[in-house]
């Protein structure tokens, strides 16, 4: 085989099959040309060396197939836009569940040295480079087979006067603040200055009109009020700075998720601490006279607290992300 | 990138601007692709043959061109030649590069 077909051959192996056979030949033809024209030009008869110098000058195999195939993407621009947004979704879920691992770790005391931090901060890393290799994979399958022709078609379909109907997310409507502020002064006066009243009490007797106490938060629920305290003043501080600033920026978001944080970290220890509420036995004996034994029902109702704060544990999370997400983009 | 080398990575786009409407305007006879480049070089527009070979073969998916083999001398040649389609491009295209010519030199004159 010449040197000629040799080049030809490399440059059709990097080319479709089905365009191999006519592009090679063309390839061929032109290259016949080309030595045709020189040797004709310079006196030289076609040789080793002239087709060496030519094919040097045509281009590498890789080059020249390159140039005749339509440019070729992962994830086209098309896609892209969506692609990013995915992703940035994906990285901030990874990023909200490593803080509320690590946050519940600290909580209970499970991270007790340097180590087990850069542990959970590789687990972080893997995370979000298995995140990473997933949402890019998901693409490149959508790349390749979804119909991009109907998302150019929708393009055209679009209407700029759907802007204004677009509700616009940055502005802080201002009742979110002052019911927030209203329910934290409401917890602040009532578990620091009536904690007596968090009860749930049930009359004894109609005549004497005496009063059972029924249910009672514990001590190690008062043990966190310290804590619940500083973040309460925190969120006032904060609802009222959104008072004043009237839209989110970046600095708001930013303090948004570290109240959000902190809460989750207060959260943790109650969920993790002992039963934070109390049900008197005899007060239970008494409104269940004749009834089933009521013996488990203290131990099943500190279980569905734990439940519903870690709840709200997830929606806090939730927000986390949420905040982290829209911080990034409007940066 | 500097500002010159700016320039200079701007100028070949404006030059791809014309290509297609050269390479049709030169392919109202029929020639083989090496010939075209040739004519083309000779009547000032350099073009390497990476760049020609695929934009014949995609004017013909088109249908402004049309191809026929042949063996000329001593080696098969592929002749391009301006299909109907082709023509009726011309027109449509000389038109709007006359109004594009019309445009910027009045823009760079100052009017």
């Amino acid at each position: 085989m010449s040197l000629l077909d040799r080049y030809v051959k490399e440059v059709g192996s990097h080319l479709p099959p089905k365009q191999r056979t006519d592009i090679e030949a063309e390839i061929k033809s032109s290259l016949q040309d080309i030595l045709q024209e020189k040797s004709a030009r310079t006196g030289v008869t076609v040789d080793e060396t002239l087709m060496l110098a030519v094919l040097k000058e045509y281009g590498k195999p890789e080059k020249v197939a390159a140039s005749y195939l339509p440019p070729r993407y992962l994830i086209g621009p098309e896609l892209f836009p969506i692609f990013w947004l995915v992703l940035k979704i994906g990285l901030g879920i990874v990023a909200a569940i490593a803080v509320l691992v690590f946050a519940a770790r600290t909580a209970v005391g499970d991270i007790q040295s340097w180590a087990e931090v850069g542990a959970n901060i590789s687990g972080l890393f893997n995370g979000a480079i298995a995140t990473l290799g997933w949402v890019v994979v998901t693409f490149i399958i959508l790349e390749r087979f979804l119909p991009l022709q109907k998302l150019k078609g929708k393009e055209r379909d679009w209407d700029p006067a759907e802007l204004l109907k677009k509700p616009d997310t940055e502005l802080i409507p201002l009742s979110t603040p002052i019911v927030a502020i209203l329910f934290t002064l409401a917890a602040l006066i009532l578990f620091n200055i009536f904690p007596d009243f968090v009860a749930i009490k049930a009359v004894k007797t109609l005549t004497d009109n005496e009063w059972v106490t029924l249910i009672t938060l514990t001590d190690a629920f008062y043990a966190q009020i310290p804590w619940l305290n500083v973040l309460w003043l925190l969120s006032l501080g904060f609802h009222g700075a959104t008072i004043w600033q009237r839209r989110w920026q970046p600095w708001t978001r930013a303090a948004q998720i570290g109240l959000h944080v902190f809460s989750i970290v207060i959260l943790i220890r109650l969920i993790t601490g002992a039963d934070i509420i109390y049900f008197d036995p005899a007060a239970l004996e008494y409104l269940n006279a004749g009834g089933a034994p009521l013996d488990n029902i203290g131990a099943i109702s500190n279980i569905g607290l734990r439940a519903a704060l870690g709840i709200a544990v997830v929606v806090s999370l939730f927000e986390i992300g949420k905040n982290g997400y829209k911080m990034v983009n409007q940066q | 990138m500097t500002p010159d080398e700016q320039i200079e990575s701007g100028l070949p786009a404006l030059r791809r601007g014309v290509i297609v409407l050269a390479v049709l305007s030169q392919l109202q006879t029929e020639k083989y692709g090496y010939a075209l480049l040739k004519d083309l070089s000779d009547k000032g527009l350099e073009i390497d043959q990476g760049t020609l070979y695929p934009l014949l073969r995609r004017l013909e998916s088109q249908g402004l061109l049309q191809s026929s083999w042949r063996v000329d001398a001593d080696h098969p040649r592929r002749y391009y030649v301006v299909s109907d389609a082709g023509r009726k491009a011309i027109v449509q295209m000389q038109s709007e590069w006359r109004g594009i010519v019309e445009m910027m030199s009045r823009m760079l004159s100052g009017e």
